[in-house]
């Protein structure tokens, strides 16, 4: 054994890491709570999202930010919360009891992405959407206790 | 090639002081590195250093394994002769043995700088502004 | 007064040049799930490369040569290899993610698409590097650089409870909600970033493209325990700014956009105009420095021309190796990956290399034969063999820790 073939050794290592990271990412969920953990997790994906486009719309409101960055931040957390949404719902339910938690998920995540969408297209327009700001809040709240009720 | 000469001089080890070194031509330019050494087997059956091969014709060899073959492979696949021996620089050119190897001829008369040459020719020349110094 | 501008200078340049997009995303990253729970490891990341850095800088002012050159002479072609190949590697992987940065500071700035600006941003890069000095690219990049003190400013304005972040700072933990092995990948995250690899062989390097003799030591010293230290505050300001505005409301940090938020939502248009520009000068020379430091590893183990002192006709596979590498990153960043994910394994991939970069240097700074009488100092090598120690319980566990912890999910 000599450093060379150590140093071989730990480049095919960290070459194989990542690969062995992006199978076990998008695994499916095989118990009712592990689907319920999930479940959550979106949500708080979601609201993560949600909260970053109420600190930049309140900004905006605040400050007159630049169009260029407000539209492309909110297009991003918008993108964030759709690919959070759709990655949860690619994934098979493992049972009939799993079904209620995920139409419920999809529901109040989905109505945070619209919102979004609704917040991003005016931001485009080059208006910052502050009359959104009161929905936004209360999306939040939802999915915040949505997190928490699916995870009981 | 001239029958080499009885030993003279100072003596270095070859491992230490020669191998891995930077060539530094006459024009104090770098040209490479000792990749490995020639040895001349004498009468009296010890070797002397004869000449320094330099570039992945040499490097390849020396570094063994998997690595080594396909670093050799590749000086293989580069060179323009089939069945090239790796670039030469006879002892003979040595002018001095310092923390670097002191050449006596410019690195342009040298083998080694084949490659350099090729890339510079074909690819960097090909580039406005290669030829001026970075203002 | 010319020597004292120039150190001035110097110790401005290090400030603005030090921190890169790792630090940008890793500062903010962390202080918007831990808070200040990791600071204490930008701490120690600052120290290591101020040690290491001063140790390079004195290696290649004393032996007029750079890095990689003598750890192939030192410790073998073998060893010396297997170093490049790793050190390679991670300083390209590093490249895509400072290219990609780049383009999206400025996709924050015009809202094009970042894939669009991508190519335009690599031609960019390649044409400083080809063309201009190489101090006034340090200068004018490092310099603007500073731009980014716009998050200490923000961070004041924010006011936490300062005793109450000294307290969190000086006593960690893991807070509610993460797990242990999520801390600790995150504190091998931060620590690669702060000790990045590809900034020895540039400093080095660097030191022999400008000429530094015995008498530049000085400089070299105050450059890199001064401006280090405060480029290291920076982060922290990063981290602080991060940890008020975006740990109380759960959010996490994924976008470039969501790191200059702070500044802007406390120091409104002028702020971010102010931080955007400071994005595209940690970018753009990182960028610079990684590009170049691709050159530096290969045409120094195979001891070709190198350097951009001189004209490119006569270092013509130096820049053939940039050229490349360049364009490479650019193909990488055009894959669509998204450039954040590369910088989080970029700097997880710096964790794992730095035994391989750091070990030889530590060595050559010891050696007489190359150092003379300013060989490592008793204290020096304490504390880098400590730091070795770190260091290779760093690069053990990255690996391992970001299986388990599914890169920090």
């Amino acid at each position: 054994m000599n450093v060379r073939c150590a140093a071989r050794r730990l480049v095919a290592a960290t070459l194989l890491g990542p690969l062995v990271i992006l199978v076990s990412c998008s695994g499916p969920a095989r118990t009712d709570a592990s689907f319920s953990s999930k479940a959550a997790s979106t949500a708080d994906q979601a609201r993560s999202s949600v909260e970053t486009v109420v600190v930049l719309v309140e900004s905006a409101d605040r400050h007159h930010l630049p169009e260029p960055y407000l539209s492309t931040a909110i297009a991003e957390a918008e993108d964030d919360a759709g690919a959070a949404l759709t990655g949860f719902e690619s994934v098979q339910p493992p049972s009939s009891r799993s079904d209620l938690v995920r139409s419920r998920t999809s529901e109040v995540v989905g109505d945070a992405v619209d919102l979004l969408a609704q917040a991003r297209i005016s931001a485009r327009r080059g208006h910052a959407p502050v009359e959104l700001l009161p929905e936004l809040r209360r999306a939040s709240v939802r999915l915040d206790s949505l997190a928490a009720n699916v995870e009981r | 090639m001239d029958r080499p000469k009885p030993p003279t001089g100072r003596e270095v080890d070859a491992c230490l002081e020669l191998l891995d070194r930077q060539l530094v031509d006459s024009g104090g330019d770098q040209a490479g590195k000792v990749d490995d050494l020639e040895l001349t087997e004498l009468e009296d059956g010890s070797f002397v250093v004869t000449a320094i091969l330099s570039g992945p014709g040499a490097l390849g060899p020396r570094l063994g394994g998997r690595l080594g073959m396909a670093v050799a492979a590749l000086f293989e696949r580069l060179h323009p002769d089939t069945d090239a021996d790796p670039a030469r620089i006879p002892f003979g050119s040595v002018k001095d043995l310092g923390s670097h190897i002191t050449l006596s001829r410019s690195r342009d008369h040298l083998d080694v700088n084949r490659m350099e040459h090729w890339v510079r020719d074909r690819v960097i020349a090909r580039i406005p502004g290669a030829g001026d110094a970075p203002e | 007064m010319r020597k004292y501008l120039e150190v001035t200078l110097g110790v401005l340049t290090a400030i603005g040049g030090f921190v890169d997009i790792g630090d940008l995303v890793a500062n903010a990253e962390v202080g918007a799930r831990f808070r200040w729970n990791l600071a204490w490891v930008v701490v120690v990341g600052v120290v290591g490369i101020v040690l290491f850095a001063e140790m390079s800088g004195r290696v290649a002012t004393l032996t007029e040569r750079g890095t990689f050159d003598l750890v192939r002479e030192r410790l073998g072609p073998r060893f010396a290899l297997g170093n490049l190949l790793a050190s390679f590697f991670v300083t390209f992987l590093t490249l895509v993610a400072e290219v990609a940065g780049i383009a999206l500071a400025l996709e924050l700035a015009t809202s094009v698409n970042h894939l669009l600006l991508l190519p335009t941003c690599g031609v960019l890069v390649w044409i400083v590097i080809w063309k201009v000095k190489f101090d006034s690219m340090e200068r004018v990049f490092g310099l603007l650089g500073l731009a980014l003190v716009v998050f200490a400013v923000a961070a004041w304005r924010l006011g936490p409870d300062w005793s109450a972040v000294l307290h969190q700072a000086t006593h960690p933990g893991v807070p509610d909600g993460e797990g242990t092995p999520t801390y600790w990948y995150y504190a091998i995250a931060l620590f690669g970033a702060a000790m990045t690899p590809y900034e020895v062989f540039f400093f080095s390097s660097g030191a022999v493209e400008e000429g530094w003799d015995r008498t530049d030591l000085m400089v070299n010293r105050a450059n890199v325990l001064v401006g280090f230290p405060l480029g290291g505050a920076l982060s922290l300001a990063i981290m602080t700014c991060a940890a008020v505005v975006f740990a109380p409301r759960g959010i996490t940090v994924d976008h470039l956009s969501q790191v200059a938020l702070p500044v802007a939502a406390t120091l409104g248009r002028l702020g971010l105009v102010v931080v955007l520009i400071g994005f595209f000068a940690a970018t753009f020379g990182a960028a610079l420095e990684t590009g170049l430091s691709s050159g530096y590893t290969v045409a120094q183990y195979f001891g070709w021309p190198w350097g951009k002192r001189y004209r490119p006709v006569d270092a013509a596979r130096f820049h053939a190796v940039i050229l490349v590498a360049i364009l490479l990153a650019v193909a990488v960043g055009l894959t669509t990956v998204d450039p954040i994910k590369v910088t989080e394994y970029s700097i997880v991939f710096s964790a794992v290399a730095l035994p391989l970069t750091y070990f030889p240097i530590l060595v050559v700074a010891n050696d007489p034969q190359y150092m003379g009488d300013r060989v490592n100092s008793r204290l020096t090598n304490a504390l880098a063999s400590v730091y070795l120690v770190v260091i290779v319980v760093a690069a053990t566990a990255a690996i391992p820790l970001m299986i388990a912890t599914k890169a920090g999910m």
